[in-house]
């Protein structure tokens, strides 16, 4: 057998990783309450107006980008998990972490000196 | 009745002059095409490609395992390919049939002559010859989740007592036989079977952590605490899609999560 392929004899089991609840259920739990959560959350800032109730857009903002940001990170960890690729591997957790806090800085200042994600998109669809 | 056939009566067909003399239904020649992976690894700079067989149907069994057989005995003895029950309890001739993981013990022929039927090994694995993949890291991961039941404090007399409802719990999963079907039909576990465990294993895993006679299910648990051996799986569905024993791999897998996000 070609040593590259198998940690290990062929009667070895496998190895796990270190226990970490974080990278584990704490993760998927908030993940799918994030979720679940965008539901309600949309249907709010569609009710409301952002005008009167600015903590709405405020939410939707952080909660939107918060779950692309965990979508991208699953994208990277399925596709180009730094284990196999030792470059583009960092290079692309990094580009999610600063599109992130560029996109996060962004829907601030589009929140507050501007109309607002839900004005914005109420805006969009009327034209 | 006359005397003639009273006396024939008492001797089976097989044996009787009758048998001998007797012209067998001949039956109309339906020839039907079988593409096959080749690959041999006495020549490994020659590529894998897909060879040609032509068998007439009406002269072989119902199931694609039989036309692998009748193309090894008549054809080309040099196909290479696991069997071994030929009633889909051992697992052995789990191979990708015209795009579909499953036994080929279990998977009828296409009767229809106009479409050829091909055969792959399972698919994404390093292939040790023609139809025959290596699952040695498959029973490597199988090793980790430790298959086996672990208590340390036996009952003081007799076997370890389980409720009819507790038995219940492992019907879907103890009937796995382990052909690898569903977890190579996963894009998961081909883009990270090094680190994610693949629907069947975990499958497994769970068949222990539900077991209400294992004591170790805690740490059963949390070994599969990380990102990669678990929560590589997006319910994707191809494991329960694909099992060739109608088995459900994926509810096994929504189990665990559950129970590790309300641990």
């Amino acid at each position: 057998m070609s040593t590259a392929i198998y940690k290990g004899t062929v009667n070895d089991p496998t190895t796990f990783p270190t226990p970490s609840r974080t990278h584990g259920s704490y993760h998927w739990a908030f993940e799918r309450i994030l979720s679940a959560g965008l539901v309600p959350l949309t249907g709010a800032a569609f009710v409301t107006s952002s005008t009167a109730y600015p903590v709405v857009d405020a939410l939707l903002g952080v909660g939107l980008v918060m779950h692309s940001h965990l979508g991208f990170g699953q994208i990277v960890a399925d596709y180009v998990h730094p284990r196999k690729f030792p470059i583009l591997g960092p290079v692309a957790t990094w580009s999610v972490r600063t599109a992130t806090v560029a996109t996060l800085v962004g829907v601030y200042q589009f929140n507050t000196n501007d109309v607002g994600l839900t004005e914005f998109i109420a805006k969009v669809w009327g034209a | 009745m006359n005397i003639a056939l009273s006396r024939q009566a008492r001797r089976a067909f097989s044996s009787s002059a009758r048998k001998f003399q007797a012209v067998p239904t001949q039956k109309p020649v339906l020839e039907k095409e079988f593409k096959i992976y080749r690959w041999n690894p006495d020549e490994p700079a020659t590529k894998p490609t897909l060879q040609s067989y032509k068998i007439d149907l009406n002269q072989t069994g119902p199931m694609i395992l039989d036309a692998l057989i009748k193309i090894k005995n008549e054809i080309d003895p040099t196909l290479t390919f696991r069997r071994s029950c030929r009633e889909g309890i051992c697992g052995s001739c789990a191979m990708n049939i015209d795009g579909q993981n499953t036994l080929a013990c279990l998977c009828r022929i296409d009767r229809e002559p106009s479409k050829d039927t091909k055969i792959y090994p399972l698919p994404h694995m390093y292939i040790v010859k023609d139809l025959v993949p290596d699952l040695t890291l498959f029973y490597k991961q199988y090793k980790s989740i430790e298959p086996w039941l672990q208590n340390d404090n036996p009952p003081a007399e007799g076997e370890f007592l389980q409720s009819q409802e507790d038995r219940k719990k492992l019907d879907g999963m103890y009937e796995c036989i382990l052909c690898a079907c569903c977890s190579t039909s996963c894009p998961s576990y081909w883009w990270n079977q090094d680190e994610y465990l693949g629907p069947a294993t975990l499958m497994q895993a769970y068949r222990w952590i539900a077991d209400s006679r294992d004591a170790n299910g805690a740490e059963r648990k949390e070994r599969l605490q990380n990102e990669m051996s678990l929560y590589r799986c997006h319910t994707i569905f191809n494991c329960s899609r694909t099992c060739p024993k109608g088995l459900n791999p994926a509810a096994a897998i929504a189990h665990i999560k559950m129970e590790l996000a309300a641990d």
